[in-house]
């Protein structure tokens, strides 16, 4: 896939994210439509299949994908479609889903259902009281999965000890916060 | 390797094969680092949801620029369809319901001359002849003008019901109704009929209030096209 839409995935910098969305979403919504799905439903759908690429990106798996993000994605999608036809039908009429052809692969996507135990919960609301910097450094570390020289890469932190000493500190404020 | 390095690893996925090995012992036999790792886990995990939140968050307002120019669309549409369909209800209501102007239409004649016998060939012809011969000739506007002046001079009463009743075909109705409620006031044979073009010329002007109100008065006070006032009180929209 293309390097350049995983790291604009992984970074999550708004304009790039609206470019790769609106760009694909529109041909996506056509896609759909064969499927006899409503509108509401596909937006629902797109959105869903694009949350669930961007964790591909994060965790490492679009890097070994040959497929390009557009067919990737639909293909995300699509497995999708057949999930909500399956909940709107109970059975899916497989007559129609013959009759709908095109060349995207099924990319299947297991959402996770594993509920935020309480202390994960309790650190989430915490950390989303913390300040910007130590947001960012430690969502760039646990949620991108970027190691601490890439962070010192993509941020203004002068070299990896810096973001390290931040890093510690920043867990520090949060565990305090929760023992409070 | 430091602790420390592998759990970093262990969080961003970066262990080699050894390391998992090196990891998975630990696990087992250093309590302080299993608890540890898993401290860095819930981080993960907590922070991870909350990086999904915010994301969800930006493509629902990327989302949101797109469904709003949807909604406009959706706004001129529906807009348009509504134009179109009282359009279509107006005209398929024409053709089930006639419209008030209609209902004028096909229930007014002009009320025939009972005052002036026209005899054809009679060479000598004065005023209120001419008056009534165009009135029967269907000359409307010429006999309006000769009944006016024939009650300036005359003052007869029945002049103010035929020069209304010239108006009403003349599709004038704001000026027939003072004449004939001026007619009404008077007492002659065709007072009583006055009441039923009066009736008329409100439903011609679409005054569906005094309309109603005056073919009830048909009814109640008048023996003249009773039926055909019940008929239209029902009619009139």
């Amino acid at each position: 896939m293309e390097k350049n839409h995983i790291v604009s995935l992984i970074h999550s910098k708004p304009k790039e994210i609206d470019n790769l969305y609106t760009s694909n979403r529109d041909a996506f919504l056509n896609f759909g439509k064969k499927y006899g799905l409503d509108y509401d439903d596909l937006v629902d759908i797109y959105q869903e299949a694009f949350i669930a690429l961007r964790k591909y990106a994060i965790s490492g798996k679009l890097n070994k994908v040959k497929s390009s993000l557009k067919t990737y994605l639909f293909g995300i999608g699509k497995y999708m479609i057949y999930d909500r036809l399956k909940e709107l039908n109970k059975t899916v009429n497989y007559d129609t889903l013959k009759k709908v052809e095109d060349s995207i692969e099924v990319v299947p996507f297991e959402t996770e259902n594993e509920e935020l135990t309480i202390e994960q919960q309790l650190l989430r609301s915490h950390f989303k009281k913390l300040g910007k910097k130590c947001q960012e450094v430690l969502t760039l570390f646990y949620s991108r999965g970027l190691t601490i020289d890439e962070i010192v890469e993509c941020t203004n932190y002068t070299n990896n000890s810096v973001v390290r000493s931040q890093k510690s500190r920043c867990i520090k404020t949060l565990k305090n916060m929760i023992k409070l | 390797m430091e602790h420390e390095e592998l759990i970093e690893k262990y969080i961003q996925n970066g262990l080699t094969p050894e390391e998992k090995k090196v990891v998975d012992h630990l696990i087992n036999a250093d309590p302080n680092f299993k608890g540890n790792l898993k401290a860095h886990l819930n981080l993960k995990k907590a922070i991870s949801a909350s990086d999904d939140d915010a994301f969800k968050k930006l493509l629902n307002e990327i989302e949101s620029t797109h469904t709003t120019k949807r909604r406009n669309y959706t706004k001129w549409i529906v807009a348009a369809s509504i134009v179109l369909l009282v359009g279509l209800s107006s005209i398929l209501s024409i053709n089930n319901k006639p419209s008030n102007d209609e209902l004028f239409s096909s229930y007014f004649e002009p009320y025939r001359n009972v005052i002036q016998p026209i005899e054809r060939g009679n060479n000598f012809q004065d005023e209120k002849t001419i008056a009534f011969t165009a009135y029967e000739k269907g000359e409307y506007k010429k006999a309006f003008e000769l009944f006016s002046k024939l009650h300036t001079s005359t003052n007869e009463p029945y002049y103010l019901f035929y020069q209304a009743n010239a108006l009403l075909k003349l599709e004038k109705a704001k000026e027939a109704v003072p004449l004939l409620l001026k007619h009404l006031k008077t007492k002659d044979t065709l007072t009583e009929k006055s009441r039923w073009y009066l009736a008329l010329a409100y439903l011609k002007l679409n005054n569906k209030v005094e309309a109603k109100k005056t073919l009830k008065k048909v009814l109640t006070e008048s023996t003249y096209k009773t039926k055909e006032a019940n008929e239209l009180l029902k009619k009139i929209k």
